[in-house]
């Protein structure tokens, strides 16, 4: 988590293994981490769903920014599954930025980040997209993984319990995406 | 005629991969009958995301209509993705029993 935080609000370097430059180099170690994740007791069904928005997140970021990466293309994808945790960050151009290419008028990073996680509509019209970030919020909602979703200053926590989806202003504002999965 | 999903991969993620996969089976499917219907079998599948399914399923979906047969799967993540397609295509899937 601190390199990618790092990485996407100052652009520090972290290791290697961690960067993603190619959604291929990124689906070759999503693969390695399912076949990781199907292996440890009690994810012998969840390691798919897991699998699922952790892909979905991860190929966002290219598809979004593909030929438009400000500076650093690809994604950091890093996870622990000891400690289960997965954490994706690009320095893309952010869901407010994608979204106002396809809506102007969205007024916020808190608003744009409320219609990707609630609306389909995609940043690539009219192409039709826009469905991967709504079922990670479904699957989110109804099995017990937590999701930390940040964009610009926006904010997006469920965790626990309190499992009700809402976007809020954080204190800080990040380059691109960064989201924490913990399971 | 009875489409294995697998042979696409067992990890069908990304609508890159999905679109690729769509056009490769275009020529499979002109050998399909008019009047049969296309079974689409999931066993073997470890995840499907909705990027690659909305690239591969929802045209097959425009293309076929009812003729569009879905097996049944207990993979969570076919469940979950075939549900949000259907939500946004605004159209079932007809599944076999």
């Amino acid at each position: 988590m601190k390199f990618a935080n790092e990485w996407i609000e100052d652009g520090v370097e972290f290791p290697g293994n961690f960067h993603c430059a190619t959604s291929s180099i990124f689906n070759a170690r999503l693969t390695k981490m399912e076949y990781a994740l199907m292996q440890k007791p009690g994810f012998e069904k969840l390691f798919s769903l897991i699998t699922l928005i952790t892909g979905e997140i991860g190929d966002n970021s290219f598809a979004h920014n593909i030929g438009k990466w400000p500076d650093t293309a690809g994604i950091f994808f890093g996870y622990d599954l000891e400690k289960r945790i997965i954490v994706l960050a690009d320095r893309g151009l952010g869901i407010l930025e994608t979204l106002r290419q396809v809506r102007p008028g969205l007024p916020s990073h808190v608003e744009a980040v409320e219609v990707a996680f609630t609306e389909f509509i995609s940043g690539r019209a009219p192409e039709k997209r826009g469905n991967g970030l709504k079922l990670v919020r479904n699957v989110i909602t109804e099995q017990p993984f937590d999701l930390f979703y940040t964009s610009g200053d926006a904010e997006v926590r469920m965790k626990g319990s309190d499992k009700i989806f809402r976007v809020t202003r954080g204190k800080r504002s990040v380059r691109g995406c960064l989201a924490k999965i913990e399971f | 005629m009875k489409l294995q999903l697998e042979k696409f991969g067992k990890t069908l993620i990304s609508r890159e991969l999905g679109s690729e996969a769509f056009k490769a089976f275009q020529s499979t499917l002109r050998e399909l009958p008019k009047d049969e219907e296309l079974e689409v079998d999931f066993s073997g599948i470890l995840t499907l995301a909705p990027s690659w399914a909305d690239e591969f399923l929802s045209p097959l979906l425009n293309q076929l209509g009812d003729r569009l047969l879905l097996l049944q799967s207990d993979n969570l993540s076919v469940h979950a993705t075939l549900n949000i397609l259907e939500e946004v295509n605004k159209q079932s899937m007809k599944i076999k029993s």
